[in-house]
């Protein structure tokens, strides 16, 4: 007996024709055999049938390729000696090409008079979604071929082939290099030794503080650490790694890189460091990272860090070098990682983080107890990592010096601040009304933000003020404050915090 | 101390086993698959008025919520994009990306008609070489995407930056409507699934 059977779409119809092979009554309905396929694209008023060939070809190509459109990543074709018996191709702007090799067609009357070239049809998107649902219906009906499967996962690093030519590769990389170039300056405009408190000894003379000789460092790696009290790279040596590079060693510039290793380093940290910290202040060290992910140097950035940095697991994750001129050469990153006494580890890019250095410094002169008591804006909520932009900026000083009056420029402001919070929180609900102090620079970056009581406080996670924060605003600009309540039903406010200026 | 997402240690919810455990260092995912979720939810929000409100149903028709945790848990997961203002510098472990593909495609096939018809307008203005403000369904749709592109992507991002002519993004923009067309389909899940991590197992 014939078994039909049809998985019909508004552009293509697949139309299967076969045998159940079964002996058992309870399987008779079960199409085991196929004899026809066809698929009809009514659109292009174009029909193929073959065999299974043709099928199991069909279901191949459209996985394969259906996969790669939605990834964006064409597979790697080649390395078989004949090309498949389907295959799809993209055509020119929102068109695909599906090419069915002669032999695994059953042609009709019309039979090609060149038997040698596939046959070529063109599909739009739409047609071609169509194409793959009629193929996913019928691999997804157990009542159809029960052994026709595909098997979906994902395409490994080497199947996938580049999808730009390499100058358009290149352009994101060149950007990020000519901006990270711009923040290298930056950064070197910034004395590093004007952050430390002046009594601060240079790190060269630091020797008295760890007591370790630098080569110790090297025979340590085999000592057990808890015999060894001693770090297995010292502070020294280790800073030694990030500060005696000569000026032309590499940087690492790309920003997925970047992206990549600032994660990596992160889950490193966080997994060698058994949390129990007995500082009560965040220590904060400056490390560089190489490409693969190795720690190749780290400086203590606060006092803390220094007196602190045998409970941290960088000494031990640190990376001894077998030829240190090779490791000089090596492409570096810089991050800042905060150890918190919380027990959590932050690790931010060391552009940003040094911006934000800067711009607490300059707060700190009307509430110079900003910078020591770095965990101010940690304990309030227990995922402190989401806050962690936060920490700087939790605290506002009360006096603006340079401040924005022109009621046009505050009227433009509010505005803009309005809708920076609106986009990212369009509704919610609170408990209670809270607000915050909110300051902007004029080119309208929010510098920071105070809550204005303890609810707030305890509620600033929920809000997207956090994310807002631009680390990289100027703080040198222009200020001005807004108030900006959100009420308990959903409401989002904003005025100007000294009231609306006369027109 | 560090956050820990709450569905590490039970069971992840029944309708996540549809997609499979994939070997992936660390259990996160890796960054485009972090950036092509937000993107497809942002354009599911250009689709649909009450896309974000449509979200959270979702999650708790779907018997998400421990996974999703409201507006700000939603909101939380969709920072994990880098290329977001607001990016949370956190990892987006692979029981929560499974609960977002299944949010967006169970979207995605409802609005399966809309879809359909932008495209297929989209391909008539394209073949007649119109721009796309001759239909006026399809330029609401990308002007909406761009503005909400605009209002909470990272200017300042090197991958944003690639996206700053209205032309870029109009195509981005049209690139995940057909992906959300391919998210409609039978196996769209499954689909949607493994090509995030394309390129990104060994």
């Amino acid at each position: 007996m014939t078994i039909q059977r049809q998985y019909i779409l508004p552009n293509c119809n697949l139309i299967l024709e076969g045998l159940s092979t079964a002996v058992e009554p309870a399987l008779e309905e079960v199409m085991s055999v196929v004899m026809n396929a066809e698929c009809h694209f009514p659109a292009a008023k174009t029909s193929l049938k073959g065999g299974r060939e043709f099928l199991d070809g069909l279901v191949s190509a459209v996985n394969q390729y259906g996969q790669s459109f939605l990834s964006g990543l064409p597979a790697r074709q080649g390395g078989k000696d004949h090309a498949p018996s389907v295959q799809i191709k993209p055509g020119e702007d929102d068109s695909h090409h599906l090419l069915i090799q002669p032999q695994v067609l059953i042609e009709g009357n019309e039979a090609a008079a060149d038997a040698q070239a596939p046959r070529d049809i063109q599909l739009t998107t739409v047609q071609l979604f169509d194409l793959l649902e009629a193929v996913d219906q019928l691999v997804a009906d157990a009542q159809t071929l029960p052994d026709l499967t595909f098997h979906l996962q994902p395409l490994s690093r080497r199947m996938v082939k580049p999808r730009e030519p390499v100058a358009q590769r290149a352009l994101p990389a060149a950007v990020g290099v000519s901006t990270l170039a711009a923040a290298a300056i930056a950064v070197a405009l910034l004395p590093v030794p004007e952050v430390r408190p002046p009594e601060e000894p240079s790190s060269e003379t630091e020797t008295s503080e760890s007591a370790v000789p630098s080569e110790s460092a090297n025979d340590s790696l085999a000592v057990d650490p808890s015999d060894a009290p001693e770090p297995t790279v010292d502070p020294v040596t280790a800073a030694a790694n990030l500060d005696n590079r000569p000026a032309t060693a590499p940087t690492i510039t790309d920003g997925e890189t970047l992206e990549r290793l600032q994660e990596q380093l992160t889950s490193d940290l966080q997994d060698a460091w058994n949390a129990d910290p007995s500082f009560d202040e965040a220590l904060i060290f400056r490390v560089g990272v190489s490409e693969t992910g190795d720690i190749l140097g780290y400086k203590y950035e606060n006092d803390a860090a220094l007196v602190n940095v045998d409970d941290t697991p960088l000494p031990r994750l640190t990376y001894i070098p077998v030829e240190p001129e090779a490791v000089e050469q090596e492409p570096m990153a810089q991050f800042l990682a905060t150890f918190t006494p919380e027990g959590g580890v932050e690790v931010a890019p060391i552009g940003e983080g040094t911006a934000n250095t800067a711009a607490s410094q300059d707060d700190s002169e009307s509430e110079s107890s900003d910078s020591e008591s770095a965990p101010v804006a940690s304990p309030e909520t227990a995922d402190s990592d989401t806050v962690s932009e936060a920490t700087s900026a939790a605290t506002l000083s009360s006096v603006i010096d340079n401040e924005v009056t022109d009621g046009d420029s505050i009227r433009g402001l509010n505005q803009q601040l309005y809708n920076a919070i609106a986009a990212e929180f369009e509704s919610g609900t609170y408990p209670v009304d809270i607000g915050y102090r909110v300051r902007l620079n004029d080119e309208g970056d929010i510098v920071g933000y105070e809550p204005a009581d303890q609810t707030a406080r305890d509620q600033v996670a929920q809000t997207p003020l956090p994310g807002l924060v631009d680390a990289a605003a100027e703080a040198d600009r222009p200020q001005v404050d807004f108030q900006v309540v959100f009420t308990e039903d959903g409401v989002i406010q904003v005025n100007p915090w000294k009231g609306w200026p006369p027109n | 101390m560090q956050l820990q997402s709450p569905t590490e240690e039970s069971s992840q919810p029944l309708i996540l086993d549809s997609l499979p455990d994939l070997d992936l260092p660390n259990e996160v995912c890796p960054r485009r698959a972090k950036m092509q979720v937000d993107f497809l939810m942002l354009a599911i929000e250009a689709l649909d008025l009450g896309g974000s409100e449509a979200m959270l149903i979702t999650a708790r028709d779907l018997e998400l919520k421990d996974v999703v945790q409201g507006r700000v848990g939603l909101w939380l997961l969709r920072g994990t994009n880098p290329l977001r203002l607001s990016s949370q510098r956190r990892p987006l472990t692979l029981t929560e990306a499974k609960a977002l593909v299944m949010i967006i495609c169970h979207l995605a096939r409802r609005l399966t008609v809309l879809i359909r018809q932008l495209l297929l307008g989209y391909q008539r203005v394209t073949e007649q070489q119109l721009s796309v403000d001759h239909y006026f369904r399809l330029a609401d749709y990308l002007s909406r995407f761009r503005s909400h592109f605009r209002a909470r992507m990272n200017p300042r991002r090197a991958g944003v930056i690639a996206y700053s002519s209205d032309d870029k993004l109009n195509e981005l923009a049209i690139q995940l409507l057909t992906q959300l067309l391919f998210c409609t389909g039978t196996y769209g899940p499954q689909r949607l699934w493994s090509s995030l991590f394309d390129g990104d197992v060994t």
